[in-house]
């Protein structure tokens, strides 16, 4: 655990986030595949109502724990309960409350919009008919898709489908919404649209947001987590975790030769090209030299300060 | 370049589960099949005699098809599946050098997995349980000369014509499809044997070189069969010259269109702008729960059957049927086999052509459909729904039937027409659901039932097919295997002689049998439902979770099977007074080395 972290210990009220009690309490999660992979390695998290984001670098285990929220995959050991329901248990009361948009989705050729979306309604168990119907016309409006319900959802744009996959997500008032990079492909218009629809959404509900878009948790979520190997490395609001950098964030201009050099004597946790420059970012309690300047710090340097940190340490 | 990607496609087959799986199961069928003959008093024929060999290794590589659709066809068809078509298809290379030189690497893989054929029957001769009499000296030279006149020209004409057909249609199902073309080639061309005229033309259609090798060696002695190596002339070298220039020609065809499929213009993607909209504020709180049980089962149902009723497959499988039902109609008419359309020779003639055909057909679509919605990748969606996997099951069971259905309706509207035109003066609808849904439908459908349960329990798509032609070649040489008791011969319904006159008789005792293996149908459908996919999971994890989908209904259902089977069975065992079957053994169509060889015959699979 590096000194960003502030994991909340499951059972711990939400006192700090003033959000109200816990909803989805994750304990000890651990995944391994049958390859010998460790997919997860003993996660722990309280998710309280609102939208929570999950971060980490490939491969670190986040779709793998989106699934085994979503009752896709069985953990090796662990417990997860929402609500008080322990989803691994029973995995079917879970359903009835979930809305699941997977990262990667794909849709039956040669049905419409609409006629997709009432298959989906009724497997949700949504109904009676009236009643469904309404809601599928509501989310087709909700989403923009309604001038083209009638419409196969297969020839739809990159965009337009990925709509869809948020309208079937939400079809039921589901209270635990899971959704694994919604704006990927929605161009920033839509984005926006659906930054809005979220946060409406997540007043009511549970929706963990898993993203490589740091702008979507920075604006959208009240409480985020970072994973990296497996395992929870930084947990709480996204201000506190940026003030956590307040005063240890630390920049400078370097030449490609100097760089090297830098790396070695000091904790640079990224770089980036200005001005044909490379200006290296070094998190250190204490200013690293009398050429460094205090650097302002966001969630993007949040995110590398704790992925390299988690490196070093693993190293 | 050529041999790179050859190596490439050759690593590539060699690393996936099926070459190693198909290897084994090839094994040990051979290895089977070589120790029941060693070990039968009654077999005076050595089982490595180098006529043997051919016979046993040419059957095996029938069964080889399967390798075909596994290798070759998948490399056709993999590209599109995984998403990585563009990228290679942008690359700097000639698609002829590109597609042969993959073909010739999943070629290289099927022709190595066959070769646990020869392995299983060569490491079978050695047990030291063979009787003395069976076993000759062993002789490479016979196994290496079965293998390159009978196997490896018949592995590239599957593999060319199932690459082929993938290429043009990109559909598995139409690529099953040509599988079960050839096998109706295979069964029907004895047929022509009845007139000497046709003998060569029957040889030299048949794809897998078996009836050349009995007309050429027709007239061999014992001492011959025992001994001599099979020459390479007369019919076996035109039939295989034959179909090794279909396989290459087939190649050029799917060279050639490849690009041509590839180029048609594609509808542009629907793009509406997301507009201004509002956020609807105000949508109704819903409560899942409304819709029930049976609107989830009726939606389900519509979507498989509407699914399979749009593909043109389904449409080239009933012109199959139609054709079949016509041509041996035909047929049997030419060759004066039937002077009288009388219903019971008429819709006898059909079940037999249709059992084929209606066995395959099930267990083709049953793995199609549980695989369809993971290919569609919509399954992550519809297994996080609250729909009970009953649903999924018993609506996939429903698509699997109406597909049997529409095959055989098509096979009765043959049979009529064919009645109406030749002046039939009664025409026995009955007769026709009798022969037709009882004994040929029903266990088609439960065939279908087991291959969506092996499908679920191996979630391997391939290695549940091999194991489902498996179990159909296990019950093939059930007599042979020893198999006896009729309640142990999967979804074996005995057939119903329609011209006898205590016809009520064989009607009750092929019910007694329906309903023994319903039940145990049943049982099978409850256990898929048990283990059903929902997201990821091994076997053992569904194992262990299993009781999660164990409802009051659903154990009801399972006990009123089980007692169901248990009485019905205890019924049938009874009132045969023995282990042995309420009818003889020897009644069961049965396909076997010496059917084929000895002429016309519809070599049921069952």
């Amino acid at each position: 655990m590096n000194a960003l972290s502030t994991v909340v210990p499951i059972g711990t009220p939400c006192a700090t986030s003033g959000l109200g009690p816990d909803v989805l309490l994750i304990n000890d999660l651990v995944h391994t595949y049958g390859n010998g992979v460790r997919a997860l390695a003993g996660v722990s998290l309280s998710i309280p109502h609102g939208m929570y984001g999950l971060l980490g670098p490939n491969g670190a285990g986040k779709s793998t724990l989106m699934r085994i929220l979503a009752t896709l995959q069985q953990p090796t050991s662990g417990r997860v309960t929402f609500d008080g329901v322990d989803i691994l248990a029973e995995p079917m009361r879970l359903r009835a409350m979930l809305g699941y948009l997977p990262q990667d989705f794909g849709v039956y050729r040669r049905v419409s919009a609409e006629d997709l979306l009432d298959h989906i309604a009724v497997l949700k168990g949504i109904g009676p008919k009236k009643v469904r119907q309404e809601e599928v016309q509501a989310l087709l409006a909700l989403t923009n898709l309604h001038d083209a319900r009638k419409r196969a959802v297969a020839s739809f744009s990159g965009g337009m489908r990925q709509r869809f996959g948020i309208a079937q997500a939400l079809l039921g008032n589901p209270r635990l919404i899971i959704v694994d990079e919604p704006t990927a492909g929605l161009d920033p218009a839509e984005r926006v649209r659906f930054h809005d629809l979220l946060s409406e959404i997540g007043e009511k509900a549970v929706v963990i947001l898993s993203t490589h878009i740091l702008e979507d948790v920075a604006e959208l979520c009240k409480r985020m987590a970072i994973i990296v190997a497996g395992r929870v490395v930084a947990e709480g609001s996204p201000t506190s975790l940026v003030a956590n950098l307040n005063g240890r964030l630390w920049r400078k201009s370097v030449t490609r030769d100097e760089m090297a050099e830098l790396r070695k004597r000091c904790n640079v946790i990224s770089t980036r090209y200005l001005d044909g420059r490379t200006v290296a970012f070094v998190l250190s309690d204490e200013r690293p030299g009398p050429d460094f300047e205090p650097a302002g710090g966001d969630l993007q340097d949040v995110y590398f300060a704790t992925v390299a940190e988690d490196q070093r340490a693993a190293a | 370049m050529l041999a790179r990607i050859a190596l490439f496609e050759l690593r590539y087959q060699l690393r996936r589960p099926i070459a190693l799986v198909s290897f084994l199961v090839f094994a040990l069928i051979t290895f089977g099949l070589v120790s029941m003959f060693g070990v039968n008093p009654a077999v005076t024929v050595p089982v490595n005699a180098p006529g043997w060999i051919v016979i046993s290794l040419g059957f095996l590589s029938i069964l080889a098809m399967f390798l075909s659709l596994a290798g070759p066809a998948d490399v056709a068809l993999r590209d599109v599946d995984t998403g990585m078509d563009a990228i290679l298809r942008t690359q700097p290379i000639r698609t002829s050098v590109h597609l042969g030189a993959r073909f010739a690497g999943a070629y290289a893989v099927s022709c190595l997995a066959f070769l646990g054929a020869v392995f299983g029957h060569a490491l079978g001769v050695f047990m030291p349980w063979m009787l003395p009499q069976t076993v000759a000296p062993f002789r490479p030279a016979a196994y290496a000369i079965a293998v390159a006149v009978i196997a490896l020209p018949t592995l590239f004409a599957t593999g060319a014509l199932f690459f082929a057909v993938a290429t043009l249609t990109r559909r598995l199902m139409a690529t099953y499809l040509s599988a079960i073309v050839l096998l109706i080639l295979t069964i029907t061309a004895p047929y022509l044997l009845a007139n000497p005229a046709y003998r060569p033309l029957a040889a030299l259609l048949e794809p897998f070189g078996l009836l050349a090798f009995f007309i050429d060696t027709a007239l061999w002695t014992d001492a011959q069969r025992n001994t001599q190596l099979i020459p390479l002339d007369g019919l076996l070298m035109w039939n295989r010259l034959l179909w090794m220039g279909i396989g290459g020609l087939l190649l050029v065809v799917a060279f050639t269109f490849f690009n041509a499929r590839e180029r048609r213009p594609r509808a542009p993607r629907l793009d509406y702008p997301t507009g201004e909209t509002p956020v609807v504020r105000e949508r109704p709180v819903i409560a899942a729960g409304g819709a029930g049980l049976w609107d989830q089962f009726v939606i389900r149902t519509r979507h498989e059957t509407r699914s399979i009723i749009r593909s043109w497959t389904f449409y080239a499988l009933l012109i199959l049927g139609l054709l079949l039902a016509g041509g041996v109609l035909l047929a049997q008419t030419l060759a004066g086999t039937m002077p009288d359309p009388a219903t019971h020779l008429v819709v006898g003639t059909i079940a037999k052509a249709f059992a084929l055909i209606t066995t395959l057909v099930p267990i083709a679509y049953g793995g199609q459909l549980i695989w369809r919605d993971r290919k569609a990748k919509i399954a992550e969606i519809l297994d996080a729904t609250s729909t009970p996997n009953v649903v999924f099951v018993t609506s996939k069971i429903v698509a699997v039937a109406l597909v049997i259905l529409a095959v055989l309706a098509v096979g009765m509207e043959s049979g009529i027409v064919f009645q109406l035109v030749r002046g039939a003066s009664e025409i026995t609808v009955g007769s026709y659901l009798i022969k037709l849904l009882l004994i040929v439908g029903l266990p088609a459908l439960m065939f279908g039932v087991l291959a969506i349960f092996i499908q679920t329990v191996v979630n391997q798509k391939f290695v549940g097919l091999l194991l489902m032609l498996v179990v159909l070649g296990v019950l093939a040489f059930a007599d042979e295997l020893g198999i006896q008791n009729k309640l142990l011969v999967l979804f074996e319904i005995p057939d119903v002689p329609l011209q006898e006159i205590n016809v009520r008789y064989f009607v009750a005792q092929a019910l007694w049998f329906a309903g023994y293996w319903t039940c145990v149908s049943v049982l099978i459908a409850v256990a898929a439902h048990l283990l059903w996919i929902r997201g990821m999971g091994s076997l053992w994890i569904r194992i262990r979770r299993a009781h999660l989908a164990l409802t009051p209904a659903v154990a009801l259902i399972a006990i009123v099977a089980l007692v169901g089977a248990g009485a019905t069975g205890s019924y049938i065992h009874w009132n045969s007074g023995s282990d042995d079957s309420l009818s003889p053994a020897s009644e069961r169509p049965q396909a076997s080395v010496s059917r084929l060889a000895a002429g016309p015959s519809m070599g049921a699979v069952r």
